[in-house]
């Protein structure tokens, strides 16, 4: 097991502005998801739900790098990487809240959405839905020679689906410019991942297929961006995919409301206590490039604005009823 | 062996590779002149009556009724009366065993070539009889037609001469491009084809809106025209082509309902078959086609297209044909100019529906 | 224009739309064969369909891959989504079990469930259908599954010239398309134009005209349909066949415009009975078309079973020309017109 750890110089190869940037969209992450499950728990958001609350570090710091034509797909687990990608904050709490106006016109709800002018290609609510799609946009990629990537964010539950399987040796065969993001979080719905991943390691099956692959701790949002630099400069370069497992713990249960019994109060505390946000500002502060008065600014705003978005969401009126029948093709 | 001879399946239009004899205008034992009708041959796409080839007497009936037999092959023998039964039933041995042999040149002299000429709008499909010599008689086929229009037409009026079919723009195999689809850029492209066969001498043939773009031809033809004779023409002063039918021709979506402006074309709509039905909705599918057609039939509805024809007709002095019961273009009044000839019984394909009636009417002004 | 086979018909839809347009691809399971070997291309497809094309389009457009449904269907998903126009192939139609997912759940979904803004020019093409005793798992048509699904569209073209243009639609056309090839047309026959043309979808064929019995059938029953047609036209019995192409849309109009003239209608479809296109379209006409019935509707079908191997029961399993007769006969002479 190979596990890397943050280089302060890292840290400081990152500009002011890029620090910034990277710790705004983990906030943004953290407080709106917090308020989704607030308002969920309150009975205020119909159908289900999944925070990505723990994770923030890897969907900033595997998105940070790409640009609005660099392709993801994600899980029915999200909304981080929806935000990463740089979905519209209002935008997706309409859409939540099955409210006109949403993302997706409230059709889709929070495992559905999608913004395809951000390369956002998709929340999806199959596990292991997203890697066989993921491998057609790298190969769109390849074939129209843009230098561009595609980003499957699956977490360790998808990992044991054939389609999982499927899409990582459909990948290095088809040699496409394809990143395997695990977000491995210890559990697959309610099933420890210690006992549904046979194996010792997630990355190793993704090497097993033949493609580079690395482990590393998924609470350090350096770590997750210098390894999905080095995975980016391979596939840009032609070199083919790459698997990365990044372990990162899960505060809640699968869904919001899932009382999670099969977890101990301790095991939660001590879950909760391993924070991406902490991580970032302890090491930023102490490094000197930013400090705690910066950040507890930009918290103040962005949860107001989360606020503000959830108030909207909340006076905002349901799709008309024509919305019912239409888009179901485009030619009829 | 004098005073035999064989009665054989024509070859009407291009496509046609057999047909079924339906009716017998004649017994065994009439008596026959040539040019009678004789028999009626059902093909794929009509059902029409063949003419006797000679004098005599009808001797044998070689196939029974309902039999569908190839192009050439003999479905009867006309002789003298004095000619021997053992001389009829050698004849049909040896023609039959002939035939096998023979089937593919079994109709006619001539056969007719297939060919691609380049215009100015893109490669044109024509269909050539005859070596070159002597004069070229240029045939134009109407809006939403093609070559394959004029199978009744071919072997009578190319009977020594050169005889060339084409497909306008947009139409047939023709390139789909019509450039402002106007009257005049199609006639100036079929120009391009006539002085690419390096044609000396032409008699334009012209049906409906390829009357019109005869007419236009004309005029770039400087000296190079012999005669002309305009098939149900569109455009002439004192009539007007119905939109009624030119825009269902192209909006129709079923094949009933294309039926009944496919019936409008002849005087008896129980001509129109199936096959004919979807030939044209097989013609609209092929890309490009409902572009090159829509604006064809664009410029027709604008008004515009047939402003100088009067004129032109007063010029050339066609001969004009047009069946008495034409529902596609509605006649106010005849041209007084030049020669008219009214067919009886038939409607805006009288070159279709009375083959033989216009076939000798153009031959004779061919002279 | 030239006679051409239903096989050679649909190369030349895929060969001319791939010189068309450059976003057209072909990606399925040894499309050209022979990947890894110094043979390549030496297959051209389980049926000799694609051969030559990887020689004219290169191997970025001609994909052979893994055997892995989800993920070629898959891939075929991502690309679509994101401005490709893949077709794909699904080596039996059968194979679907292993992919469904990607069909029903994703491509089927995606225009809808992301409010309007996806777009998924997607064609699976698939080899359907029995008659050549291949057995249980390789002699299915699986049509009614995909007619299920809003958001896809399921074509099943019954001759060389249907094949064609409802193919180039397919792949003109901005919706998924489900694209059955029946394995026992292959080798049909008949004149198909040189040039590119469209059919639309939804837009049923007029096979026969007639007035006595409307007669519905799809794919491989539709020559056994004009067969019984042509035969009772003899008796002056006067059958209407309709091929309406299309399941997914459906030209529910034609047919009942059809049953309302002629008062009987059969439907033949090579399918198990329950959730078959006979029941549905049964279930359109008795509900929406009640009035015009004089006799009760017809339905000619495979039994509810899977397919057998033995020629015997399997010529018994799939609904014959005698057993077409027999519905259309029963339909006719049922409280018959004096």
């Amino acid at each position: 097991m190979n596990i890397s750890t943050l280089d302060k110089s890292f840290a400081m190869q990152m500009s002011r502005d890029e620090l910034l940037r990277a710790y705004r969209t983990m906030i943004e992450i953290r407080a709106f998801d917090e308020r989704i499950e607030k308002d969920f728990a309150a009975g205020k958001i119909p159908g289900f739900g999944h925070v990505y609350l723990g994770a923030e570090a890897i969907a900033a710091g595997a998105c940070h790098d790409l640009a609005a034509d660099d392709y993801i797909a994600s899980t029915h687990r999200g909304h981080g990487h929806c935000i990463a990608k740089g979905c519209d904050l209002e935008g997706m709490m309409l859409e939540i809240f099955g409210k006109a106006g949403g993302i997706c016109g409230g059709k889709g709800g929070s495992m559905h959405i999608a913004d395809f002018d951000k390369g956002m290609l998709g929340a999806n609510a199959i596990v292991g839905g997203s890697p066989p799609i993921v491998v057609g946009a790298a190969l769109n990629q390849k074939i129209r020679k843009t230098g561009k990537v595609a980003v499957a964010f699956a977490g360790d539950g998808a990992s044991n689906q054939g389609t999982t399987f499927e899409a990582m040796n459909m990948a290095v065969v088809l040699q496409v410019p394809a990143i395997f993001v695990i977000e491995n979080n210890g559990f697959g719905e309610h099933t420890a991942s210690s006992y549904s991943v046979g194996a010792e390691s997630i990355a190793a099956r993704a090497a097993a297929f033949g493609m580079p692959a690395e482990q590393i701790d998924g609470v350090d949002f350096f770590a997750v961006r210098e390894s999905m630099l080095k995975a980016l400069e391979r596939a840009r370069t032609g070199g083919g995919p790459t698997t990365i497992e990044m372990k990162v713990p899960r505060y809640l249960g699968h869904y919001i409301g899932d009382p999670q019994a099969y977890r101990t109060p301790a095991e939660l505390k001590a879950a909760r206590a391993i924070d991406p946000l902490v991580t970032f500002r302890e090491k930023v502060v102490s490094a000197g490039l930013l400090d705690a008065e910066t950040f507890a600014v930009i918290d103040l705003e962005t949860y107001a604005r989360v606020e503000a978005a959830a108030e909207k969401a909340l006076e905002a009126p349901y799709p008309d009823p024509s919305a019912l029948e239409r888009d179901v093709y485009i030619s009829y | 062996m004098s005073g035999i001879t064989a009665v054989r399946i024509p070859k009407w239009g291009l496509s046609m590779t057999e047909g079924t004899v339906v009716a017998w205008h004649k017994a065994v034992g009439d008596s026959v002149t040539e040019d009678e009708d004789l028999v009626d041959i059902e093909t794929a796409k009509i059902t029409n009556v063949a003419l006797a080839p000679g004098n005599g007497v009808l001797r044998r009936i070689t196939v029974d009724l309902g039999d569908t037999m190839p192009v050439g092959a003999l479905i009867g023998v006309i002789a003298d009366a004095a000619v021997a039964d053992a001389e009829i039933e050698t004849f049909i041995e040896d023609f039959n065993a002939r035939f096998g042999v023979l089937k593919t040149e079994g109709a006619g002299e001539a056969v007719f070539q297939p060919a691609t000429v380049d215009s100015r709008l893109g490669p044109i499909s024509i269909g050539q009889r005859g070596d070159g010599s002597g004069d070229t008689i240029l045939l134009i086929h109407g809006f939403a037609s093609d070559m394959n229009s004029w199978g009744f037409n071919i072997e009578a009026l190319g009977e020594g001469r050169t005889l060339v079919a084409l497909d306008l723009p947009g139409h047939g195999t023709s390139t789909k491009n019509v450039g402002d689809g106007t009257i005049a850029t199609l006639a100036a492209a079929v120009g391009d084809v006539l002085t690419r066969l390096e044609v000396e001498r032409v008699h334009l043939v012209g049906h409906s809106l390829g009357a019109a773009v005869a007419l236009q031809l004309a005029e770039l033809l400087e000296g190079k025209l012999g005669e002309m004779v305009l098939v149900a023409p569109a455009g002439l002063p004192g009539s007007t082509v119905s939109s009624d039918f030119l825009n269902g021709l192209l909006t129709a979506r079923r094949q009933r309902e294309l039926k009944g402006y496919l019936e409008m074309l002849m005087a008896d709509s129980s001509r129109v078959t199936h096959e004919m039905v979807e030939d044209i909705i097989k013609f609209r599918r092929v890309d490009g086609v409902m572009d090159a057609l829509g604006k064809i039939r664009d410029q027709i509805n604008s008004g515009e297209q047939f402003a100088g024809l009067g004129a032109l007709v007063e010029k050339y002095r066609p001969l004009v044909i047009i069946g008495e019961a034409d529902r596609i273009i509605v006649r106010d009044s005849l041209q007084e100019n030049g020669e008219v000839k009214v067919i009886p019984y038939a409607g805006h394909m009288p070159h279709v529906e009375s083959p033989n009636e216009v076939n000798a009417l153009i031959v004779a002004r061919l002279g | 224009m030239a006679k051409k086979t239903y096989l050679q018909a649909i190369a030349e839809a895929l060969r001319l739309e791939m010189r068309r347009d450059p976003n057209v691809f072909l990606i399925g399971e040894d499309i050209a064969g022979g990947a890894g070997t110094d043979h390549r291309g030496s297959v051209g497809g389980i049926f000799g369909l694609t051969s030559g094309f990887i020689e004219e389009f290169g191997a970025d457009r001609v994909i052979d891959t893994p055997i892995s449904e989800s993920a070629i269907i898959g891939a075929a998903n991502g690309a679509a989504i994101t401005g490709m126009r893949p077709v794909a192939e699904l080596m039996f139609v059968d194979f679907v079990g292993v992919c469904l997912d990607q069909i029903f759940n994703q491509a089927a979904k995606f225009r809808y469930m992301f409010g309007g803004k996806a777009k998924c020019p997607l064609v699976i093409r698939a080899p359907i259908g029995g008659g050549l005793r291949a057995g249980a798992q390789h002699s299915a048509t699986l049509h009614p599954l995909f007619t299920m699904f809003p958001g896809l569209k399921v074509v099943m073209p019954s001759n060389p010239y249907d094949a064609k243009g409802l193919l180039i639609e397919a792949i003109r056309n901005d919706d998924p398309v489900i694209f059955l090839e029946h394995k026992l047309l292959y080798g049909m026959e008949a004149d198909v134009p040189d040039e590119a043309y469209c059919i639309p979808f939804g837009e049923a064929d007029f096979v026969r005209e007639g007035d006595d019995v409307t007669l519905v059938a799809f794919s491989a029953m539709v020559p056994r349909a004009v067969e019984v047609a042509d035969r009772l036209e003899r008796e002056g019995i006067s059958v209407e066949v309709i091929d309406p192409r299309t399941t997914s849309p459906l030209d529910k109009g034609a047919i009942l415009e059809s049953v309302e003239r002629t008062g009987r209608l059969v439907i033949v479809d090579e399918s198990p009975p329950r959730c078959s296109m006979a029941s549905d379209i049964a279930g359109i006409v008795a509900q929406e078309g009640f009035a015009f019935l004089k006799a009760p509707i017809e339905a000619v079908t495979c039994p509810h079973t899977s397919s057998p191997f033995s020629p015997s029961l399997e010529d018994a399993y799939m609904p014959s020309v005698e057993r077409i007769e027999a519905a259309v006969r029963k339909a006719h002479a049922y409280r018959a017109a004096a």
